[in-house]
């Protein structure tokens, strides 16, 4: 009896190894595969409005003049916003602005030597440093890691730089959309949107984001955010995923940029299907200026 | 049947571990955006007095040629009483396309001296982001506005500022035949001009010593008849020749130690060989030694290297070498002739001027020579001059002259490194070889 039922044991044994070698091992901990029907298809049939288009250039033109008022948004209101309200300063003494918002600031730069009476000379003035009022920077969440992407040629890190001896022979235009199909993102494996939702928010976004070009080393600055949504795309919240290269303030400034394009009220309420909510309340973005300092 | 049971177990938690997450976060990367000023509302600073209102219109001006930032018209603002208000009223800022505003007040001290505050605000995060007090003399506050730019511009831009430096450069008056030449300096956005030679001998190429400290200039001077670098203190107006050099020295420049002078000696034999000349030891070295013309030598920022022009390959062309002269190489390959080369204070590039089919261009290139980019071109552009942070190029251009040789006037320009932004800068009289100071400390 036993020697039969441990043959019936054995043989179910060999039956699931053989399945398994067959079949191969699920995966423990990475996810299944994404249905691929599911992206196929959105992509195929929402396309024709997909093209990520890539934003003109639009080189800081001498402004000599301020713009005047007409020119800059007309007052909307502002996007309903869900924080709680904001506790006022108990004093509106100016020296301690309690800022509601959350941020990691720097401590002012190192005083300066006193002025010397001295009428001829320019003196140095000197400051003194304000007593620091601003938060405690915030903690560096989960460490979102970029893909490391090959370098790429130092022809792309001109693109936002001008050359007048390239204006006599007029190249082709700015890489026109249909030519820079291939560059458009694809939903990542995992990614519930399709690749035309996620193209609209990008684009979105682009028209805010305000490059930092021509700063030094600007291409290696990627600051990336983890980013709380209201089920009517407006943002609710941005917190800064890299926070601990703050001290640096190129970083520093490049993260401050990226944060204006995510809060900018121009660029809201994000253009996301609010059926699929659950799927976008929350996400990371990593803003990349590798190809276009 | 112990052992199917644990099997079963096992299959039960290889199934449930490799079962899909419940939910992946999207992540979306974004890698592309536009290059804009940025919106920035500057109030005029609480306080009585012009100083009040004076400063914050410094700072405007200031932030405004930077092209990185578009300062507000004041009639747009909806809060006009922002600058005591702290914090302040985002919306209303909002509400007029502002990304950033200044705040700030300006009080007068019981000794008389002005205290100066300022604030930095993310309208759209809703924060101070930059805060700062400053003291001086009342006859300071164009100063303290400069120094306030520059703190704001570098919160901003990460980049430490410009804006409170000077320039020295030539002023010229007169036909071409009498043309005056002085030495002039003044703040770099064309205020507080001031002449420092009489104009009684030609003067040309002027340089800040990179030690702010010394206020020192070397320039050269046809004072006493021979072309001789000189060395003139701003502060005492002392002038004294350097070095005690046999035939016409030129085309001088501080290391960037401010310790030694390196320039062109014009030799006997016609040739023009690179010199150091070091100010404590009062002893020369000379590094180059060729038949040709060797001249416009300039240090990299770490001082480890040197650029120069030559035309030992036949035509005039940069050249890199090591600080002692060593290992001498040629960069530039493009067509036309190159010179003037001077490399940037972030040690990334060298601004050249170039010329080629009666044309004069400015560019920059990196130092292998790589990356050459056209930044300007005129009937007459020369003498590059980098701002302290690397950021922006100032140079003369002067037009061509009219068919009876009238009309062609000499002016400073200023352009961003990214080759947009290009100003002019007003002088009293017409303008050539502008100098850049290092940031007054």
């Amino acid at each position: 009896m036993m020697g039969r039922s441990g043959l019936i044991a054995s043989a179910i044994f060999h039956l699931l190894v053989a399945a398994l070698i067959y079949f191969g091992l699920p995966s423990l901990f990475a996810p299944t595969p994404p249905e691929p029907t599911v992206i196929a298809i959105k992509v195929a049939t929402i396309a024709p409005e997909t093209h990520a288009t890539k934003p003109a250039l639009t080189p800081p033109k001498p402004t000599p003049k301020p713009q005047q008022v007409a020119e800059a948004e007309p007052p909307k209101p502002d996007p309903p916003k869900p924080e709680p309200p904001k506790p006022e300063p108990p004093k509106p003494e100016p020296p301690k602005p309690e800022p509601p918002q959350v941020a990691a600031l720097p401590d002012p730069p190192a005083p300066v030597p006193e002025l010397k009476p001295e009428p001829p000379k320019p003196e140095p003035p000197k400051p003194e440093p304000e007593p620091a009022k601003v938060e405690p920077p915030a903690k560096p969440a989960d460490k979102p890691k970029p893909k490391a992407k090959p370098r790429d040629d130092d022809a792309e890190f001109s693109s936002f730089l001008n050359d007048i001896s390239k204006r006599t022979a007029p190249k082709a235009p700015a890489p026109a959309p249909a030519a820079s199909a291939a560059a458009q993102p694809l939903a990542p494996l995992g990614s519930q949107l399709t690749a035309s939702e996620r193209d609209l928010v990008i684009q979105q976004l682009e028209a805010c984001w305000n490059v930092p070009s021509g700063a030094r080393n600007a291409r290696d600055l990627k600051p990336s955010f983890m980013v709380d949504m209201n089920a009517d795309g407006t943002v609710r919240q941005v917190k800064l995923l890299n926070s601990e290269q703050l001290s640096d303030p190129f970083f520093q400034a490049a993260a401050d940029s990226a944060r204006r394009a995510l809060l900018n009220p121009r660029c809201q309420p994000l253009k996301l299907p609010p059926d699929k909510y659950d799927d976008w309340k929350k996400f990371t973005i990593i803003f990349d200026p590798k190809d276009i300092t | 049947m112990r052992f199917p049971l644990s099997l079963s177990l096992l299959a039960l938690f290889l199934w449930s571990a490799g079962a899909p997450s419940a939910h992946a976060i999207e992540q979306f990367v974004l890698d592309r955006g536009v290059v804009q000023p940025l919106p920035i509302a500057i109030v005029d600073f609480a306080g009585t007095g012009h100083a009040a209102r004076d400063i914050a219109q410094v700072i405007s001006d200031d932030l405004e040629r930077s092209g990185i930032f578009k300062p507000i018209d004041h009639r747009a603002f909806i809060d006009k009483e922002a600058a005591t208000r702290t914090p302040p009223r985002f919306g209303d800022w909002r509400l007029i396309n502002a990304q950033a505003l200044v705040t700030g007040k300006v009080e007068t001290e019981a000794d008389g001296r002005l205290a100066v505050e300022f604030r930095l605000w993310d309208v759209l995060a809703e924060q101070q982001i930059a805060g700062l007090r400053y003291k001086a003399s009342p006859t300071n506050s164009r100063r303290i506005a400069h120094i306030v730019a520059d703190a704001i511009y570098k919160r901003v831009t990460g980049e430490e500022g410009y804006f409170d430096t000077r320039i020295v450069y030539v002023a010229e008056k007169g036909p071409p035949n009498a043309r005056k030449k002085r030495l002039a300096i003044m703040d770099q956005d064309g205020y507080n001009n001031k002449f420092l030679t009489d104009g009684q001998s030609l003067v040309l190429t002027p340089r800040f010593s990179p030690n702010s400290a010394s206020q020192e200039i070397a320039y050269l001077s046809y004072a006493h008849g021979t072309p001789r670098v000189y060395l003139f203190n701003i502060d005492t107006g002392q002038q004294a020749v350097l070095g005690d050099f046999q035939g016409m020295t030129f085309a001088p420049r501080f290391a960037p130690d401010g310790n030694k002078v390196i320039m062109s000696l014009a030799d006997e034999d016609g040739a023009s060989r690179i010199y150091t000349f070091d100010l404590r030891t009062r002893k020369e070295v000379r590094l180059t030694d060729t038949p040709a013309i060797d001249t416009s030598p300039c240090y990299s920022p770490d001082g480890q290297h040197i650029v120069f022009n030559s035309d030992r390959g036949g035509t005039q062309q940069l050249y890199t070498m090591n600080a002692d002269g060593s290992d001498v190489k040629r960069i530039s390959f493009g067509s036309g002739r190159y010179g003037t080369p001077v490399w940037s204070p972030r040690g990334d590039l060298i601004a050249f001027t170039k010329i080629e089919g009666g044309q004069f261009f400015i560019g920059v290139m990196r130092p292998d020579g790589s990356g050459e980019r056209i930044l300007t071109q005129a009937f007459l552009v020369e003498a590059p001059t980098w701002s302290p942070n690397g950021r922006v190029l100032m140079y003369f251009r002067q037009d061509a002259p009219d068919a009876r040789g009238k009309g062609s006037t000499s002016r400073l320009y200023s352009i961003d490194l990214t080759g947009f932004n290009e100003r002019g800068i007003v002088t009293p009289e017409d303008a050539s070889d502008p100098a850049w100071s290092p940031l007054i400390r």
